[in-house]
């Protein structure tokens, strides 16, 4: 015999014994008990319903014996299995109990035939059989019925983790608002029936202040051996939140209990700084392995997104100043009020055409910047200082420039001081000038000045102008 | 610097920014020279060169003066910025605010405004704040509808019911816009400037009637430090208020107590359109008037303002449109002076439009255009940037532009076209690296102007952000 052959005929012999081997134990995992029909007329022959525990229930294998003891039938094996894993809670005994003086107690093959089979072409129980009793007006059991009467907590399953994850999940679980408006409710009158299905750790995956919540402590955690589905953290976003100058209102309605269910004091301080610590202290710190709470981006409040805001937020500044110290500290306006060094707020030729802006006044330059030191200094080093000569000079497209230029200088007379010092002008508006014009306006107080400020005066005038007569514009 | 003071204060809780730029900017002064008169033509609009620069040509004088484009120069400006607020110094609401830059010019023959003070204390102030009450000491700045005051001194503010903020603040005065004392940083560049320093005295009340409403009121005044006058002495009046459906208004006004006249004031009135909020518009009225301090002549000089009306709308169509739009019109208070010739355009009007187009999730285009005209001079310009979010950490930006400009009390006008790189790259937490190049070409289009607009910039920064604020994590 060759060598081939003999491994042939090994394997088949091997496969032979593999299979032998494996139809030995489908016979002890499930009794036949369609071939013992005619032998067993009540199924109490064999089993003690009314038994509390399971293996009573079951017969022991000697009862087997009795008939397959190699001489009468072959000798089998067989040994009570243990049932895959369920989150049921039922009891054969008291069902039998609790019936057993009704017209129509319960029996065996109420739950284990369906009729009308014979009693020895049983099944397994089906839980739609539990809820036409134990829930017999419910449209959905899984919102109806009380879960802890059939059902044990997920905690105290061995499910695997598929089972879990494709436990059913009840209707009003699938309805707008329900994360939002529901499901605390629920829980607070109860967390037995969350239990059925969910473990502490759902409920600690979202919720920041899960160590503070009873309702939350009152579902028991899940033992090492459950290995959970995965999931992730969800916000859903309060109708709440949704409502005008909610950025500016939600500091009244802020509650410690509300607010930390989903935030971390991360949230707070995304956008505020320098909250004072008592209202810190109100929320949880985000921490490793608990739940992250709300993420939350710095957007700016909608006031922010005016297309003129980065020029005309002055006013909401000096009225409510305090609003802006919510998010910015100090230097957040340093950023661009003390002429920055980067291209933030000006683009970057703007020195090019920053002409327009000067003279319209639409950016108030000295707001930001010194006319004297910034303006001046680099007008003068550009060549653009005046060298105080009355002469038209630089205003070449104006040859009249000397008489004209009275309108242009009242107008924009912060324009006139980026080039033009206070002695340029006194040439002729003092009263050692060559025309000693005056240019005080229409509405010009002197004495009111002057009571405020004599020394400036005299940088025109020689002696005490209110009582020398001061000159008509 | 830079690298003690964030490990020194960082387990205390701090939240801070050091910036380091570098800037090149290259310019082209202009200088005064002469020409022959016998080379002078004249034409419609005067005296002007051959190549039609504007000439002036004193009476008598066989000489003519224009100004003419110098030779290139440029600037390297080098800053340095730290800036953080620090909490948890040890006592409950103690807080410290410091702003520091230093400057140095790096190279160039023109010197950038600035760069040639080395150092400066924006801010540094310590301030316990204990709810009912706020102090704080050192240099600080104090904001409100009178603008920003800087000073080295105390401010005490009192909020006893929850709807009303009292402050009290006075010090040493700094110069408006600058960090300094008006005799240190200003002397020399001024007339009439005393050689002593000045104080700053002031006051607020803030008047909150309803949560997203305030009212504010402010009386400030700055006097020498020998109390021989007054600088500043002013009030102003603010108020915000948010109402139903997203109406928001702002106004402000202030009255110069002096010279005893009305300053700048304005009114802003915000709502969205419809319920989805797609659309918001904007009016706003303003009056302008610039303000100068007592110690200088300008204000006697009765400078006057406009009144101006604007109208901005932005359309949200979708999300990755944003289009947005404004018209403005003012007008020129009555100067008083005498009309030679030809009066001065006492309007002037301003349009604008622009979009922002998200195109796809890592590109955005904004696109604007702006036409001004009016007194002074006038502008016709249009900007457009394309973004591209390279990653999570990179983000590159080209940006194009091109004006046209017109300035009225000289000849000068200029059509510049230009267009740039940029970049910005997240280098790690809150530090990133930013800079660009941008060129500027002018077209002269047969009429040189004055000035060369050719020019260059270029910058480049790095910012580190360091710490983080106390709240988070564990509360001591």
């Amino acid at each position: 015999m060759s060598r081939t052959r003999i491994s042939v005929l090994a394997a088949i012999l091997l496969a032979m014994a593999a299979a032998a081997v494996m139809a030995t134990q489908q016979r002890q995992e499930a009794f036949p008990h369609r071939r013992h029909e005619g032998l067993f007329p009540l199924c109490t022959g064999c089993h003690q319903p009314e038994a509390a525990e399971r293996a009573a229930r079951f017969p022991q294998p000697d009862l087997c014996a009795r008939c397959h003891d190699g001489t009468q039938q072959r000798r089998v094996q067989w040994t009570l299995t243990p049932p895959p894993p369920d989150n049921l809670s039922f009891d054969h005994g008291e069902h039998f109990a609790a019936t057993a003086n009704e017209d129509t107690p319960v029996e065996c093959r109420t739950c284990h035939v369906r009729e009308p089979e014979p009693s020895m072409r049983v099944v397994r129980a089906e839980g739609a059989l539990c809820v036409q009793c134990h829930a017999h007006q419910a449209q959905d059991h899984t919102l109806d019925a009380d879960c802890a009467t059939c059902h044990v907590p997920l905690a105290e399953t061995a499910l695997p983790t598929e089972r879990i994850a494709a436990l059913p999940r009840p209707a009003d679980h699938e309805r707008p608002g329900f994360i939002l408006e529901a499901h605390g409710a629920r829980a607070g009158s109860g967390t037995a029936a969350c239990s059925v299905c969910h473990t502490r750790e759902r409920c600690t995956s979202c919720h920041v202040n899960a160590a503070s919540v009873a309702a939350i402590g009152e579902v028991p955690a899940a033992p090492a051996r459950l290995q959970l589905p995965g999931f992730e953290a969800h916000y859903p976003e309060p109708a709440s939140h949704d409502v005008a100058w909610f950025e500016r209102t939600h500091g009244d309605v802020a509650s410690a209990g509300e607010c930390a269910a989903c935030h971390t004091r991360e949230s707070c301080t995304t956008c505020h700084v320098g909250l004072p610590n008592a209202l810190l202290a109100a929320l949880p710190a985000r921490a490793d392995g608990a739940a992250p709470g709300v993420t939350l981006e710095r957007v700016a409040p909608i006031t922010h997104a005016a297309p003129g805001f980065a020029a005309d937020h002055g006013p909401l500044a000096a009225a409510d100043g305090a609003a802006c110290s919510q998010c910015h500290t100090a230097n957040a306006c340093a950023d661009c009020h003390d002429a920055p060094a980067r291209p933030v707020y000006h683009p970057a030729d703007f020195t090019l055409r920053h002409s327009t802006a000067a003279y319209g006044g639409r950016l108030e330059c000295s707001n930001c910047h010194d006319v004297r030191v910034f303006c001046q200094e680099c007008h003068q080093k550009s060549g653009f200082q005046a060298v105080g000569r009355l002469g038209p000079g630089f205003h070449t497209a104006e040859p009249l420039w000397l008489l004209r230029h009275g309108g242009a200088a009242r107008r924009g007379l912060e324009s006139c001081t980026t080039c033009h010092t206070q002695r340029n002008c006194l040439q002729c508006h003092s009263t050692l000038g060559a025309f000693q014009v005056s240019p005080h306006g229409r509405d010009f107080d002197a004495r009111r000045a002057q009571e405020r400020n004599a020394a400036i005066c005299r940088a025109c005038h020689v002696g005490d102008p209110l009582r020398a007569g001061v000159r008509e514009p | 610097m830079l690298a003690a003071l964030p490990c020194a204060v960082t387990a205390q809780g701090v939240l801070g920014t050091a910036t380091t730029t570098a800037r090149y900017i290259e310019l082209r002064p202009i200088v005064r020279d002469t020409v022959p008169l016998a080379e002078v033509t004249v034409d419609g609009s005067g005296r002007a060169t051959w190549n039609g620069i504007p000439v002036v040509c004193p009476a008598g004088a066989t000489e003519c003066e224009l100004f003419r484009a110098a030779g290139e120069e440029h600037a390297v400006a080098l800053t340095q910025d730290v800036s953080f607020t620090a909490w948890g110094l040890g006592v409950r609401g103690l807080s410290a605010t410091v702003q520091l830059r230093a400057r140095a010019n790096a190279g160039g023959g023109f010197v950038w405004p600035r760069t040639d003070d080395a150092f400066d204390a924006m801010l540094a102030y310590a301030e316990l704040d204990r709810g009912l009450a706020r102090v704080r000491i050192g240099r600080q700045r104090t904001l409100g509808g009178l603008g920003f005051s800087g000073y080295d001194g105390v401010s005490v503010r009192a909020d006893p019911v929850p709807w009303l903020s009292v402050e009290g603040y006075g010090g040493r005065s700094l110069a408006r816009g600058l960090s300094e004392p008006r005799n240190q940083v200003l002397q020399g560049l001024e007339s009439f400037l005393p050689d002593r320093s000045a104080y700053l005295l002031g006051g607020s009340a803030t008047f909150e009637p309803w949560r997203g409403g305030a009212v504010s009121a402010r009386y400030q005044r700055e006097i020498w430090s020998d109390r021989s006058a007054l600088l500043t002495e002013r009030a102003s009046v603010e108020m915000r208020g948010d109402f139903a459906r997203g109406v928001s208004v702002a106004a402000a006004a202030d009255y110069d107590l002096a010279f005893g006249r009305f300053g700048k004031a304005s009114a802003t009135v915000r709502a969205p359109l419809g319920a989805e909020r797609k659309l918001w518009l904007e009016a706003s009225a303003r009056h302008y008037v610039p303000y100068f301090e007592l110690w200088t002549i300008w204000g006697f000089f009765n400078p006057v303002g406009f009144d101006e009306a604007e109208m901005r709308a932005t359309w949200r169509p979708s999300p990755a449109v944003l289009v947005r739009g404004s018209a403005a019109w003012r007008r020129y208070g009555e100067t008083d002076t005498e009309v030679v010739f030809s009066p001065l355009e006492d309007q002037a009007t301003r349009w604008g439009a622009g979009m922002h187009w998200t195109a796809a999730p890592a590109w955005s285009v904004d696109g604007s255009y702006m036409l001004e005209r009016g007194f002074g001079a006038a502008l016709s310009s249009a900007d457009v940037a394309v973004r591209w979010q390279a990653g999570a950490r990179l983000a590159v930006t080209a940006d194009g532009s091109a004006f046209q400009q017109v300035e009225e009390f000289r000849v000068g006008e200029g059509t510049v076209v230009g267009g740039g790189l940029g970049f910005e790259y997240a280098v790690r937490g809150r530090t990133s690296v930013e800079g660009g190049y941008n060129v500027y070409r002018q077209t002269f289009a047969g009429r040189p102007g004055l000035a060369d607009w050719n020019q260059s910039r270029g910058w480049a920064a790095l910012r580190v952000g360091f710490g983080r604020d106390p709240g988070r994590g564990r509360i001591p």
